[in-house]
């Protein structure tokens, strides 16, 4: 990418950042509501030509079912929050993030298939039980998971803040340490021990479904009732392919996240390289695991 | 820094509604009960659900076999009163202030349910306290979810054929950016009284749909 487009990658941070700030974000949560409200209405109206077989009913329901999932998405929610977050906080290259994104979004989707099925099936829940233990249980929990791991991206940004300061000092006293330990973490060798390249695929792995649970505990309540109304309809399998629609348009708007997320941090770290390079990175990284932990008490707070 | 820092922290915890989805969107009438004295006694609440939750409850029950989007009047009746039965705490989703003082509204009452073209639309009672004269100060009606579950809009101006002639109302949809003043405005006063009691100011109000109401004095 050539550094102008990278550094815009900064002004849209900062923007987004006013955006925010600003509360302009509340006039877009309005027009997400509206729209969610008219996929909602129109869903009702896509489930009665279904039931009386109208052709191309099921195509509109799963359409509709998308469509309702991006205005969803639309609005703040947790897991923009989060994949944002960890896209500005770690060195995660794009491909990966928008994988965590959609795999977050397809797995809140089977959490709510998993919940209504087990609901009816097994623990014979009614619809307000299910509603009230996801609003009660699953949301706290998810953004506590949440705001856990914002703790963990502050520990890990300040730790490495830390580390980089100290290799700074080190390096003006002992000019030669750095090959010394270089020797060590050589030491190793391939056969025996995964390599470095490894380990940190085994980390981002491990990070990944970190995300990917943290987000995907709280189930979307839209999805429990379009799963629970088509099993009392007696058409379990439309439930269950609009709920995966549904998560397919969320995760529409969470892989623009993390795009953003993605471009901001390195758009940011240009127009700080040079000496201070080295300092910027885990001070977004503190600063995002901050702005992930603030959201997650808010929305904590809200739940409880 | 310290008191930007503190700021920052509030607006974050505030939680106007923005960090909520709703579920269940609800049109509301109001009309406004008087008596003899033509002076106001209460509210009548009309909530319309949308299509997809009026579905959702009646297939909850199993009603509506046929799926024509109509009841018959018994099973109508069964339905009355499925959504009057509050949990503690729960305010109703009705705010009056008159004269810019917040009224104790009275418990639900008179509920009565209807269903039509695949539609539920409920309706409920919220008397005041005391009978109140509208031409002494305006009344304000707001409609709103705190936890923004369900979202209110207050479709049409409400009904005051009861009332003395010459009142008039006027809808408000709220104003994310006055809304925004609001919140902006508190926190100023915030930072102002440095280290006063820093409870958040009943911001919340300011994001909902509401109704203002003013008659000619008697």
């Amino acid at each position: 990418m050539p550094r102008a487009v990278i550094l815009l990658g900064a002004g849209l941070a900062l923007a987004l950042a006013a955006l925010w700030a600003f509360g302009l974000f509340d006039s877009l949560g309005a027009w997400a509501a509206e729209g969610q409200r008219n996929a909602q209405n129109a869903l009702a109206g896509a489930l009665r030509r279904l039931r009386a077989e109208e052709p191309g009913a099921l195509a509109a329901l799963i359409a509709l079912a998308f469509g309702y999932g991006v205005f969803h998405a639309a609005g703040p929610g947790h897991g923009k929050i989060l994949i944002g977050g960890y896209g500005l906080a770690e060195n995660i290259r794009l491909g990966p993030l928008l994988a965590i994104a959609i795999g977050s979004s397809l797995a809140q989707a089977t959490t709510a298939v998993l919940l209504v099925y087990s609901g009816v099936w097994l623990l014979d829940l009614t619809r307000e039980a299910m509603v009230e233990v996801t609003e009660t249980v699953f949301a706290p929990a998810s953004y506590a998971a949440i705001g856990l791991i914002g703790i963990w991206l502050i520990w890990r940004g300040a730790r490495r803040l830390r580390a980089s300061q100290s290799a700074g000092q080190s390096h003006k006293d002992h000019a030669h340490s750095h090959d010394h330990h270089h020797d060590a973490a050589c030491g190793c060798g391939h056969a025996h021990g995964p390599t470095p390249e490894q380990l940190s695929r085994v980390h981002s792995l491990r990070d990944a479904l970190l995300v990917i649970g943290a987000i995907a505990i709280r189930p979307c309540t839209g999805a429990l009732f379009l799963l629970i109304l088509c099993w009392r309809l007696g058409i379990d399998a439309v439930g269950i392919a609009g709920a995966y629609a549904m998560g397919l348009g969320t995760a529409l708007i969470t892989v623009a996240v993390a795009a953003l997320s993605v471009w901001a941090r390195a758009g940011t770290l240009e127009a700080l390289s040079g000496g201070r390079l080295a300092r910027a990175a885990p001070v977004i990284e503190v600063f995002a695991g901050l702005v992930v932990v603030l959201l997650s008490v808010q929305m904590l707070r809200a739940a409880i | 820094m310290t008191r930007t820092a503190t700021l920052t922290a509030l607006l974050m915890l505030a939680a106007p509604p923005a960090l909520a989805h709703p579920h269940i969107f609800i049109a509301t009438g109001v009309e406004v009960l008087f008596d003899a004295q033509k002076q106001a006694t209460g509210l009548r609440i009309r909530w319309d659900y949308d299509d997809f939750y009026s579905m959702i409850i009646i297939e909850d029950r199993q009603l509506d076999p046929d799926f024509d989007g109509a009841l018959t009047p018994e099973e109508a009746a069964l339905l009355n009163g499925f959504d009057m039965r509050w949990d503690e705490g729960f305010e109703g989703d009705t705010y009056a202030l008159f004269a810019g003082q917040p009224l104790t509204l009275g418990p639900p009452q008179d509920p009565q349910t209807a269903y039509a073209n695949g539609r539920l639309t409920t309706y409920h009672t919220r008397s005041f306290a005391a009978p109140l004269d509208l031409g002494q100060a305006e009344l304000v009606i707001q409609a709103y979810d705190p936890t923004y579950y369900s979202a209110y809009r207050i479709e049409a101006a409400p009904d005051l054929s009861s009332g003395p002639n010459g009142c008039s109302a006027t809808v408000f949809e709220p104003d994310p950016a006055a809304a925004d003043a609001v919140l902006q405005a508190a926190l100023a006063e915030l930072e102002g009284q440095d280290g006063a009691e820093m409870d958040f100011p009943p911001v919340g109000a300011a994001f909902a749909d509401e109704v203002r109401l003013t008659c000619p004095a008697q």
